[in-house]
């Protein structure tokens, strides 16, 4: 059982995200919060294949095509209906219902891990493919072209439901996505802290075991699958929103790799540890950008083979497990005082 | 014993490529019995466990339990009817506390406050309350042992399958298990694949001796004992097993 005092972390973690969205704004220039607001993006992405991978084992290399699908639903409803609301919720559903349709076939098939890494990496490629090939104007949904490789341009920002004249400023982003990261967050630990996450992590764990005591693994597995399809929709919504852009890229092997490199960077197996990798590597990628002291993907994949070989359990475990030991040796330290 | 069998296979088969592990098994087992399988190694025995466990499937044949045609059911499904393997290499949660993989036992079919009162009762019973918060790998070999069997007891099967209990215990914890295993008799049917002859003596009931995926003999251990052929079949030597 976790010790009572595991719980303060998560919820200090999530106070201190809603008091940033709400106070932040007032303190840094828009820009500093428009690269912010990518950051807060792609940790709530991390966080979909933190679930997926780190809690339930399930070796997903294409969280990217349903961060994609969401992205792609959103856009092309908000400027075929010129109205959000909607839009957000076919970019969340779309996705989901996907994922049920893949993990359908991948878990009650009984797909062995490897080729479910294989399989998923290859539905982000065709994605991938079939968008960039979409580039005549023949290639509409509505009234909005697909746009191949080009994307989707001017997409307006979120508005109040109701009201589209009322749109979401660079602040207001901002605030709402880092509102939706500590949301998805906070219900993550509450989902892995419920009998069905605790069935998953046993999942992770010893999945022969865990149907030997009766447990269906395939259910459980494609719900936490749908689950994670669902959060990366939303990220996929929000970038499109953040960026008033899509495009293929989002399906490219490059950016599923990505994810997963913030996952082992931050911790896998870690909720918090995902947005963190994702936070450092978003900002060390964009650093290198401007400052053109090394090409981007060779760091990032030499961060990955150093992490891979010496830091295999990422940043959290093993800050946690040093800050652990070292307040041991000083309770073992003082121990030794009073001898 | 009367009434129906608990468990009855017909004909169980399992072949991987030319070989049949399990060769027509015509098995069964009373309601409340507690039987022990033995054999020489490659016997069938563990194979004969995964296809009743539902890991396999067979290759031909049946397998009724309670009379209900379970064979080819799913792995998960025949353990909500209520079978539980101890499998021969321990398979429990490693990287969970020792009291954490009991509750997940228990915690699928009873509520929250039954589940917490039998992690404890279980604990008591199988002398690990003081072990509770450490993790499963942590554990020597036979402690794990006694752990996965927590969790078949919190998990109160009909068919409890133990394959190999006493790898791995001390002379000790071997008389520890043997009372247990007695003990389950009063609400669980039991069967046993051991190589632990003592222990075997210690249980009583009926044996049945497997020898190349096929039943050889089924009589009392006094009996069994004595049996010529069952000696040869466990020295090597060619038995004229069929004939």
């Amino acid at each position: 059982m976790k010790p009572p005092w595991s719980k303060i972390g998560p919820a200090a973690a999530a106070l201190c995200g809603l008091a940033l969205a709400f106070v932040l704004p007032s303190f840094v220039e828009v820009f500093v919060l428009v690269d912010l607001t990518a950051y807060v993006v792609m940790a709530i992405l991390a966080l979909s294949l933190a679930l997926v991978w780190g809690y339930a084992g399930i070796l997903c290399f294409g969280q990217s095509a349903f961060f994609g699908i969401g992205g792609y639903a959103y856009v092309l409803g908000v400027m075929n209906l010129g109205e959000s609301t909607i839009p957000i919720a076919i970019g969340i559903a779309l996705p989901m219902i996907f994922a049920a349709v893949l993990g359908y076939f991948l878990f009650y098939g009984r797909v062995g891990d490897i080729y479910l890494g294989v399989i998923t990496l290859c539905v982000s490629l065709i994605l991938f493919n079939l968008i960039n090939s979409m580039s005549g104007t023949e290639y509409k949904i509505g009234s909005v072209p697909i746009g191949g490789h080009n994307g989707i341009p001017g997409v307006p920002p979120i508005n109040l439901p109701g009201n589209p004249s009322i749109q979401l400023s660079y602040e207001g982003t901002f605030q709402l996505s880092l509102i939706v990261l500590v949301f998805v967050y906070v219900s993550l630990q509450l989902l892995l802290a419920s009998k069905f996450g605790r069935v998953v992590i046993s999942i992770r764990l010893n999945e022969l075991r865990t149907e030997l005591l009766g447990y269906d693994a395939r259910l459980h597995k494609l719900i936490v699958f749908i689950i994670g399809a669902g959060i990366a929709g939303i990220a996929g919504v929000l970038f499109a929103n953040w960026g008033s852009f899509i495009g293929p890229t989002v399906f490219s092997i490059l950016f599923s790799a990505q994810i997963i490199i913030w996952i082992m960077v931050g911790g896998l197996g870690t909720l918090a540890g995902a947005v963190a990798g994702a936070f450092a590597i978003q900002w060390l990628t964009t650093w290198l950008g401007t400052s053109k002291i090394a090409d981007p993907n060779i760091v990032l994949g030499a961060i990955f083979i150093v992490f891979v070989l010496l830091v295999p359990r990422g940043i959290q475990p093993t800050l946690l497990n040093w800050l652990r030991s070292f307040v041991t040796r000083l309770a073992d330290g003082k121990a030794e005082a009073y001898r | 014993m009367h009434g129906s069998p608990i468990l009855r296979t017909v004909g169980l088969r399992k072949t991987f490529g030319g070989v049949a592990a399990v060769d027509s098994v015509d098995f069964t087992l009373a309601e409340g019995e507690l039987r022990c399988v033995i054999g020489p190694n490659g016997a069938g025995k563990s194979t004969f466990f995964k296809l009743l466990s539902g890991q396999l499937r067979p290759s031909s044949g049946q397998i009724l339990f309670r009379g209900q045609d379970i064979t080819g059911e799913e792995r998960f499904r025949i353990a909500r009817r209520g079978v539980a393997i101890k499998t021969q290499v321990p398979s429990v949660y490693d990287g969970l506390p020792v009291d954490e993989n009991i509750r997940l036992a228990a915690a699928r079919k009873q509520t929250p406050a039954a589940t917490h009162q039998i992690v404890g009762n279980v604990l008591a019973r199988i002398g690990m309350t003081g072990h509770a918060h450490r993790l499963a790998g942590e554990l020597a070999h036979g402690q794990r042992q006694w752990v996965e069997l927590g969790m078949l007891l919190a998990a109160d099967p009909a068919l409890i399958l133990l394959d190999e209990p006493t790898a791995g215990l001390t002379k000790n914890e071997v008389e520890r298990m043997a009372e247990l295993v007695r003990d389950m008799r009063s609400k669980q049917s039991v069967i046993v694949v051991e190589h632990d002859m003592a222990f075997v003596q210690m249980l009583g009931g009926t044996v049945t001796v497997f020898h190349q995926g096929r039943i050889l003999v089924e009589d009392t251990m006094e009996n069994i004992r004595r049996n010529m052929q069952v000696r040869d079949v466990y020295l090597g030597k060619r038995s004229n097993a069929g004939a």
